[in-house]
């Protein structure tokens, strides 16, 4: 990755991001977050944890303001998302990039046009800097030498978990926020994708929120561990803290996805 | 051009809401006539070539249109004039040259999953149409349709389906009107052609950038008292999209002989048959072609992009007639076929998710006056 980063990295604050604060979401009679309090600083790195159903992807998509709190306050980039209509999510959006579990890439889009797109129809960007800038996200990413007109079927797992980050990072995104990212990969690419999430944190600055399985994975690359458990959150606390939690809740989910340390993570 | 996208619509046959209707127009007008000759009502004059409000016109309309198949937009169970019933009309008064016929309709497609694990779409639909005609002379029809359908889609995950910001597409509208005419030279020729300028358009989108027009004439022969050739052509515009060019060669008839009872009907882009089990009563079995473009806003997540919904509905129908100028009708069937497709504003296909086999129901309600 020797590619010049276009933006500089913001200096870490104490601004807070993201200010979630006793977050409830019942899905029918099922609370599925109960009473979550989140506070993630400007540049921070924060992962999120916890077993299946236990209300982490909820918990991304009230940072998103895609779900609200009920009861309970959500706010991002300093702006309240009780009540905002989608159009008025738009602006604060932009300021934000996702990368989806599945990728979500634009099936009828090449390589080069996925990183593309937002950068014309929303950002509306001259063409010389879109080039540009999906020279440089491509790059970033490992991928400066994949043939832009390859289409995303074309593309290994690996690679296409690549694309969706080279997607996310082109419009400089003040918060990232990934789902699952190294779900599906092999420990190689698994390693190549957490390396990536942290190098973004150190050359641009990005906020990064990361839901994961991936405990040495996250404990690798993040400044800060959230791990949700039947709702709540369990821990709060920077990554050797968590791996020396004696809380049952935490032990417990350690021992049942313990697994190697990804290659060229930690 | 994406060539995947070519080959989608090249597969798909008919790559146009218009041209679904403006077929229509021509495989919807014939049937009744045909039939009507076949077997006139009792007490009734059989005419040699039918008004248009057995609905010559009402099916030059996109698929979206209600009247000439009143859930067709929605696929739907039939309501049209021209599969009403015979009752006894004795003592009527003399028909008016003024027909009007009112449709509205709502139908609902369950949730189904979308291919590449971009969740489930539910869809809803409702509409109305209007369409009058005028019996100029014994040789003359003019008519003029118009209407309009609601769709709402409900995507459990739009973030999976098309990543972005902003609104993906809940909500579409379609609107359209139709003139058009029919002339009877005699009692075997006939020839007709119709207008249509139709916009489909997301909230917050100018309708104007998502109108299409088309134009469609054919020439009706009749081969005999229960069979008839139609030919035509066809041109019609899309949504950024090229123009569509279709030649029309029909032939349609009714059952009058071993296929029994059965009434073959034409209409949009699809085949109905019916079987009446009374005068008030019949069931059908349906197969059609359905295709809706959709202009969208620029605060969409597709900036002035296109949204197309393409489905190949099957489905078992009933018609109840009440009285001679109503018809309720419902449905219930599978889309054997959908494929859901955006578009940026170019018209470049961006996502396109085939959605699996799910069911779907319509109800609807016809009036004539």
């Amino acid at each position: 990755m020797d590619t010049e980063v276009p933006v500089s990295a913001p200096a870490r604050t104490d601004e807070p991001v993201l200010d979630v604060r006793d977050a409830h979401v019942s899905f029918g009679p099922k609370p599925v977050l109960r009473g979550v309090t989140v506070r993630i600083l400007r540049g921070e790195t924060v992962s999120i944890l916890g077993e299946s159903g236990g209300g982490k992807t909820v918990l991304l998509k009230v940072m998103l303001g895609l779900l609200p709190a009920d009861p309970g306050s959500a706010r991002l980039l300093g702006v309240d998302l009780a009540g905002l209509s989608d159009d008025a999510l738009i602006p604060l959006r932009k300021r934000c990039s996702v990368v989806y579990q599945g990728g979500a890439l634009f099936s009828g889009l090449d390589v080069g046009e996925n990183v593309a797109l937002e950068l014309r129809e929303v950002l509306r960007l001259p063409a010389a800097e879109i080039a540009a800038r999906v020279h440089w996200a491509l790059d970033a990413v490992g991928l400066g030498d994949t043939n832009p007109r390859l289409q995303p079927e074309e593309l290994s797992g690996g690679m296409k978990k690549r694309l969706a980050v080279a997607r996310a990072i082109a419009p400089h995104p003040e918060v990232i926020f990934y789902d699952e990212p190294t779900s599906g990969l092999d420990p190689l690419n698994s390693a190549r994708i957490l390396h990536l999430i942290s190098e973004l944190r150190e050359r641009l600055g990005v906020t990064s929120v990361v839901v994961t399985h991936d405990v040495h994975g996250a404990c690798a690359i993040s400044d800060r561990i959230l791990f949700l458990s039947g709702g709540r959150l369990a821990f709060d606390g920077p990554p050797d803290g968590f791996l020396a939690s004696t809380d049952p809740r935490v032990a417990a989910f350690c021992a049942s996805v313990a697994g190697p340390t990804p290659a060229g993570v930690a | 051009m994406n060539p995947r996208r070519r080959l989608g619509r090249g597969s798909s046959g008919v790559g146009t809401a218009l041209a679904a209707a403006l077929l229509g127009f021509a495989l919807g007008a014939v049937p009744a006539a045909v039939a009507a000759d076949a077997a006139p009502p009792p007490g009734r004059e059989a005419r040699p070539a039918p008004p248009l409000s057995s609905a010559p016109l009402s099916s030059a309309q996109p698929p979206s249109a209600l009247s000439s198949a009143p859930l067709s937009s929605t696929q739907p169970p039939s309501a049209r004039a021209s599969s009403a019933p015979r009752l006894p009309q004795e003592g009527s008064p003399p028909a008016s040259r003024w027909k009007v016929q009112a449709s509205a309709v709502g139908a609902w497609s369950l949730p189904v999953g979308l291919e590449g694990d971009r969740g489930d779409v539910e869809v809803r639909r409702a509409g109305f149409d209007v369409l009058t005609t005028y019996e100029v002379s014994s040789r003359l029809s003019v008519g003029f349709d118009v209407g309009a359908e609601r769709s709402t889609y409900r995507f459990s995950d739009r973030d999976r389906v098309v990543a972005g910001v902003g609104r993906l597409f809940e909500e579409g509208t379609t609107a359209y009107v139709t003139p058009g005419f029919k002339v009877t030279l005699d009692d075997n020729w006939s020839y007709g052609a119709a207008v249509t300028v139709a916009t489909g358009f997301a909230p917050g989108a100018d309708p104007a950038d998502g109108t299409t027009a088309s134009v469609m004439a054919t020439v009706r022969r009749r081969l005999s008292p229960s069979l008839a050739l139609m030919v035509g052509g066809l041109y019609a515009t899309n949504i950024e999209d090229d123009p569509l060019i279709v030649p029309i060669v029909v032939v349609l008839g009714a059952g009058d002989g071993p296929g029994g009872p059965v009434r073959f009907e034409f209409r949009g882009a699809g085949v109905r048959a019916a079987y009446p089990l009374s005068p008030r009563v019949s069931v059908a079995a349906a197969v059609r072609y359905m295709n809706r473009g959709f202009r969208m806003a620029s605060d969409d997540r597709m900036s002035e992009g296109v949204f197309r919904d393409v489905r190949v509905p099957l489905s078992v129908e009933f018609d109840l007639h009440p009285t001679r100028s109503v018809t309720i009708s419902g449905a219930v069937g599978v889309n054997a076929y959908a494929d859901l497709r955006f578009e940026d504003r170019r018209g470049n296909e961006v996502v396109e998710a085939q959605a699996d086999v799910g069911f779907w129901f319509a109800l609807s309600a016809t009036f004539r006056f």
